[in-house]
C-alpha cells in the first residue's frame, strides 16, 4: 500500500507537469491587460502536431522539431496579438469585444486544425522506452527528462522574470503600464514579448509531451483545464502556477485510486469552487487587485 | 484637433461595468461549478436510462458515388457520422469500394445486376439528426436499403413502419428485437469477444482475475459491461474496473491503481488505437507485464505503429486478416481497392463496412429486391464471404429472438510472444457459435 501510495505521488507529478508548463505560460498571458485568450490551448496543440509532423512526416530529429515547434508556436503567438488582440486592445467598451475575439481566434485554429489533421490521433515515436525503478517505484525514463527539462525551463522563467531588466519591465507594465511607459518601457512591446513567450511554453508543452501522450486536435480543450488550475494556483503567481498544476496532478491520480476516474474531476471542480468561494485570488494571489502581476 | 489619447492602459479604467478581474474570477469559479454540473450529470444519467437529446440540427447534405451510365441503379441510403473517425473510416471504404464494385459487376440480383448508388448521410449519432437523415433518404432519394451505424435505435421505427429493410453496424440489442422485422446486424461487435475470450480462457483456464479499462463513453460503457459478462460466463472475476474520462492521455495513475488490484489479465478497447496503445504502455511501465486479451481483434501493423510490440508482450486476440501471410480474397480485394484509390493501407477498421458484403451477399441469395421475402432469406441463416472473414448469419435466443439476425465471423487468434505475433489457431464458424453459445447462455 505504501509503495502504491508513493508511486501514485511519483505518477501524480508526472500528470501535473505539463499543466505547470502551460500555466505558467497563461500567466505571462494573462499580465497583458484587456486580453482574454481562450485559444491558449490550441497552441499546446499547435506544439505537439507541429513535432508529430517534423518528425514523423519529414523525418527531423526530435531535438530539433521541439525547437522548431517552439518557435512556430511563438511566432503564431505574436501574430495573434498584433492581429487580433493589439488592436482591440484599448478601445472603448471593449470588453466583450476581447471575448468574442479570444474565442475567434481559437474556432479559427480549432477548424483548420481539424480540416488539415483530422479527428484522427497520431502517435510520435518515443525518444525513450525504460523504465527507472528505485525501491519498487517506477517512472519512465521519458517522465524524468519532462520534469528535469520543465525545472530548468521554469526555473529559467523564474530568472528572466526576477533577475534581468526585461523580466522587470514585464512585470512593471503588468502592474501599472502608464506608470512604466512613464519610465521608458515600450509597453506594446513587452505586452508581445508576454504573449510570445507564453505561447512559445505552450507550444514547448505540447512538443515534449507529445512522444508521451500522443496528439490529437481535442488536446486544446487541455486549455480550459490549464485556466482553472491558474485559477487555483492564484492568477499572477508563477509559483502558484506551479502549486495549482501539482494540486491538479495529485488530484488527478489520488482521486481515481479512491474514488474514481470520473469522480477525480468532479473532486479537482468542487476543490477549485471551495477555494475560489473563500480566496478568491486563488492559493497563492496575494490580493484580487493585483491580479496581472508577474 | 487631434483626438484625446486613451491613457487608461490598466484596468482601472473608467466606465465598465465588469471589470477583467471580476470577469475571471467569475469565469473560474463558473468553469468550475460547470465541470462539477458535468460531471455530476454525467454520474446521474450513469444510473438511469439513455433517453436521446433532441436537437435543432438538420442533416448534412448528402454524398453519391458516381453510378455508369445505362445500367440498373440501385439506392442505397447511409447513415453514418463525420465527425467519429471510425465512421470516417467506413466512409472512405464505401468510397473506394463501391464504385469498384460496380465497375466489376455490380450485385447481381437474379438475372438483373445493379450498380449501388450510394447515399451518404451524416446523423451525428444524434437521435434528431439521424432521424432527419433517414426521413430525407425514405422520401426525398427513396433509397431501397439503408446502411446503419449506432445510431439505428433511433430511427428504427420509421424504417419498420416504410417497409425498408435496414443492415446496420451497431452492438445495441434492441434493434434485434423480434418485434423489428426488417432489421439486421452485420458487424463481428456482439459475437468476436465472445469466441476470443471463450478462446483464452480455454487456453488459460488457470486464470482467475481481470481487471479492465474503458473510455467512459458509450462504446466503453458497453465495453465494460461486456467484459463483466463475459467473465460471469469463463468464471472469472472482475477485480478492477475503470471507466476513465473521455480525452485521457496520461494513463500512468490508472496503471498503477489496475496494478495495485493484484489482476492476472488485463483487458481495454474502445478508446481507438492511440488511447489503447499508450494505455498498454503505461501498464508495462507500471510493471504488468501479464496476459493481456483483447475483444475486439488486434491490428499488430496499426498498434505497433503507436507504441513497440514490447508493450503489447502477452496479448492474445484475433488477428486482421489483412495482416495474414494469406489473407482471403475478399480481405485482398479491398486491401488492393483502398491502396488504389487513397495511395496508403493506413489500417481503417473495416468492421461497419461488413454492412454492403451482408447486403451484397443476402441480395445475391435471395435474388430479389423485396424487402419482406429479403428478410425471409436472411432470418433462415446463410453463410457468405467478407474482409472480415468466413461469416454466417446466427439468431439470438438471448433476446428472444429465434430468426437469423446477427452475425458470426471465422477468425485466426493469435498471441504476441517474445515481441512477435504468432498465429496460434484459426476458429470455425462452428466453434465460434459454441463460443457465443455459451457466454449468452443459448440452449
Amino acid at each position: 500500500m505504501g509503495r502504491t501510495m508513493i508511486q501514485l505521488f511519483v505518477d501524480g507529478l508526472s500528470i501535473g507537469v505539463v499543466y505547470m508548463l502551460m500555466s505558467s505560460g497563461f500567466n505571462l498571458v494573462m499580465a497583458v491587460p484587456n486580453i482574454i485568450f481562450i485559444a491558449f490551448g490550441d497552441f499546446y496543440m499547435l506544439g505537439a502536431f507541429a513535432v508529430w509532423y517534423l518528425q514523423v512526416r519529414a523525418g527531423v530529429y526530435y531535438l530539433l522539431a521541439v525547437i522548431i515547434a517552439v518557435i512556430a508556436t511563438a511566432i503564431l503567438g505574436a501574430l495573434s496579438y498584433v492581429l487580433v488582440f493589439r488592436p482591440l486592445q484599448f478601445r472603448r467598451n471593449q470588453f466583450l469585444t476581447n471575448i468574442i475575439a479570444g474565442v475567434g481566434l481559437m474556432l479559427i485554429i480549432g477548424q483548420a486544425a481539424l480540416m488539415i489533421f483530422g479527428t484522427g490521433s497520431r502517435s510520435v515515436p518515443p525518444v525513450f522506452t525504460s523504465v527507472i525503478e528505485v525501491l519498487g517505484v517506477r517512472i519512465p525514463t521519458d517522465k524524468v527528462i519532462v520534469i528535469g527539462i520543465s525545472a530548468v525551463v521554469l526555473l529559467a522563467l523564474h530568472i528572466l522574470l526576477r533577475k534581468t531588466r526585461r523580466g522587470r519591465a514585464m512585470r512593471a507594465v503588468s502592474f501599472r503600464a502608464d506608470v512604466a511607459t512613464l519610465q521608458g518601457v515600450n509597453a506594446d512591446r513587452m505586452f508581445m514579448i508576454a504573449v510570445t513567450i507564453g505561447c512559445a511554453l505552450a507550444g514547448f508543452a505540447g512538443g515534449i509531451m507529445a512522444p508521451i501522450l500522443g496528439v490529437e486536435v481535442s488536446m486544446a480543450s487541455n486549455g480550459f483545464l490549464v485556466m482553472l488550475v491558474v485559477m487555483l494556483g492564484g492568477v499572477g503567481s508563477m509559483m502558484g502556477a506551479i502549486l495549482g498544476g501539482l494540486v491538479f496532478g495529485m488530484s488527478l491520480s489520488y482521486g481515481q485510486y479512491f474514488v474514481g476516474s470520473g469522480e477525480a474531476q468532479i473532486l479537482f471542480f468542487a476543490v477549485i469552487l471551495v477555494i475560489l468561494l473563500f480566496k478568491p485570488g486563488g492559493l497563492l494571489g496575494k490580493n484580487i487587485e493585483e491580479i496581472g502581476r508577474v | 484637433m487631434s483626438e484625446k489619447p486613451d491613457t487608461s492602459l490598466n484596468d482601472e479604467a473608467q466606465g465598465r461595468s465588469v471589470s477583467r478581474r471580476e470577469f475571471l474570477k467569475l469565469a473560474g469559479m463558473a468553469g468550475a461549478a460547470i465541470g462539477l454540473g458535468a460531471g455530476l450529470g454525467g454520474l446521474v444519467a450513469a444510473c438511469g436510462d439513455d433517453e436521446p437529446t433532441a436537437t435543432t440540427t438538420t442533416a448534412a447534405a448528402g454524398a453519391t458515388t458516381t453510378v455508369a451510365a445505362g445500367l440498373q441503379k440501385l439506392k442505397v441510403g447511409m447513415i453514418l457520422d463525420y465527425s467519429f473517425p471510425l465512421h470516417v473510416m467506413w466512409q472512405h471504404i464505401m468510397e473506394a469500394y463501391v464504385p469498384h464494385m460496380n465497375s466489376t459487376g455490380g450485385i447481381k440480383v437474379g438475372d438483373q445486376a445493379y450498380e449501388v448508388d450510394l447515399i451518404m448521410y451524416d446523423g451525428k449519432r444524434d437521435s434528431e439528426t439521424s432521424r432527419s437523415a433517414v426521413q430525407r433518404l425514405l422520401n426525398e432519394d427513396k433509397v431501397e436499403f439503408i446502411l446503419g451505424d449506432e445510431s439505428t435505435d433511433y430511427w428504427q421505427p420509421l424504417t419498420e413502419q416504410a417497409g425498408k429493410l435496414v443492415i446496420a453496424g451497431s452492438p445495441s440489442p434492441e434493434i434485434l428485437k423480434p418485434i423489428n422485422k426488417l432489421t439486421f446486424q452485420a458487424t463481428y461487435l456482439n459475437t468476436k469477444p465472445a469466441q476470443i475470450w471463450g478462446w483464452c480462457s480455454e487456453r488459460w483456464p488457470d486464470v482467475k482475475k481481470v481487471m479492465g479499462g474503458h473510455p467512459d463513453n458509450l462504446q466503453g460503457n458497453e465495453e465494460s459491461r461486456k467484459l463483466e459478462m463475459l467473465c460471469k460466463a469463463w468464471g472469472q472475476e472482475v477485480v478492477k474496473e475503470i471507466l476513465y474520462p473521455m480525452g485521457t492521455t496520461d494513463f500512468s495513475a490508472i496503471a498503477t491503481t489496475l496494478v495495485a488490484s493484484g489482476g492476472e489479465v488485463f483487458s481495454t478497447c474502445g478508446g481507438g488505437d492511440v488511447s489503447d496503445g499508450q494505455f498498454f504502455k503505461a501498464m508495462k511501465q507500471a510493471g504488468f507485464d501479464g496476459a493481456k486479451w483483447i475483444t475486439v481483434g488486434f491490428v499488430p501493423g496499426s498498434a505497433t505503429k503507436v507504441v513497440p510490440i514490447e508493450n503489447h508482450e502477452n496479448l492474445a486476440s484475433s488477428w486482421a486478416l489483412f495482416e495474414l501471410p494469406n489473407p482471403p480474397a475478399a480481405a485482398k480485394e479491398l486491401y488492393d481497392v483502398y491502396v488504389a484509390k487513397f495511395g496508403e493501407w493506413d489500417y481503417p477498421a473495416i468492421f461497419h463496412s461488413q454492412t454492403l458484403w451482408l447486403l451484397k451477399a443476402a441480395l445475391e441469395k435471395a435474388a430479389t429486391l423485396d424487402a419482406t421475402k429479403l428478410a425471409e432469406v436472411m432470418h433462415a441463416g446463410f453463410e457468405f464471404d467478407s474482409p472480415d472473414g468466413h461469416g454466417k448469419i446466427i439468431p439470438r435466443p438471448d433476446l428472444d429472438n429465434p430468426q437469423c439476425v446477427d452475425c458470426i465471423y471465422a477468425v485466426t487468434m493469435g498471441v504476441v510472444e517474445k515481441g512477435e505475433w504468432k498465429v496460434i489457431e484459426e476458429l470455425s464458424l462452428d466453434r465460434a457459435f459454441e463460443y457465443n453459445k455459451k457466454t449468452y447462455g443459448w440452449a
